[in-house]
């Protein structure tokens, strides 16, 4: 995965950005029957605050979501 | 022509985790239970139970061996916080044996295939295991993370050969096309 390839902030921010949308489309889809494994995952606080409320997972370490 | 050498059998075991909503709930919550001081936390087989795991065995005996990180003194949610941001830890082999049997209650599919070894080759991975046992080499990492490996990549570390050089074979595994780059360890 790109995000753990490298420190630098602003890869970081463009890899979470990308990875929002393939979330926001896999939602829409209204097929996304699995949560990704854990190495398919962000760190909490750069996952999307869609994942959390798709899956119905507690966000409370992350209120404001990325 | 000689006769075929008596072969010895590693047989690796490997499972796909449970991803489904209602387990990751659970296992999500206990998380966050954990973090917030609420709970104790998931049970580190729950945790295999989620991710998946895989480990070997050899034909001397029916321990399956398993690469872990050793977490210390940290939780379990701080770990899966380290390892997903491209952190390690360093590596411990366990006896794995119940979390194999875990997934297989939990009706999750175990996936076993053997490999052949000449018993010269069959005691170098002995060896490489026993070593490991004692003291693991390896750090333990995500992909593409700092780690040298994980629980699947380890057993490619210890030796054990997984492709026969069938070209169906190989290039059937479509993340060979799929990812342009694979970085090991603390090489970029």
């Amino acid at each position: 995965m790109r995000f753990r390839s490298t420190r630098d902030e602003s890869e970081r921010k463009t890899v979470a950005a990308q990875y929002a949308q393939v979330v926001d489309s896999l939602i829409a889809s209204r097929k996304w029957k699995e949560m990704p494994a854990f190495e398919d995952m962000l760190p909490d606080e750069w996952l999307p605050k869609a994942f959390f409320k798709f899956w119905s997972i507690p966000v409370s370490h992350n209120p404001d979501g990325r | 022509m000689n006769a075929l050498p008596s072969c010895r059998i590693i047989t690796v075991h490997t499972f796909r985790g449970d991803r489904s909503k209602a387990f990751g709930q659970n296992f999500f919550r206990a998380l966050d239970d954990q973090r917030n001081q609420r709970g104790s936390g998931p049970s580190l087989t729950d945790c295999l139970l989620f991710a998946g795991h895989t480990g070997l065995s050899t034909d001397t005996d029916k321990v399956i061996y398993g690469f872990n990180p050793n977490q210390g003194t940290d939780p379990i949610w701080q770990v899966m916080q380290r390892l997903r941001s491209g952190g390690a830890y360093p590596g411990v082999v366990h006896d794995d044996t119940a979390v194999f049997a875990a997934a297989q209650q939990r009706g999750l599919t175990v996936l076993m295939f053997d490999v052949a070894l000449s018993p010269s080759s069959f005691q170098i991975i002995r060896r490489s295991l026993a070593a490991e046992l004692w003291q693991s080499i390896y750090s333990y990492g995500f992909p593409d993370g700092d780690g040298d490996c994980n629980c699947t990549t380890w057993i490619e570390r210890l030796g054990l050969p997984l492709l026969t050089g069938r070209m169906d074979e190989f290039t059937a595994v479509t993340s060979i096309a799929g990812q342009v780059r694979r970085r090991f360890g603390l090489c970029v």
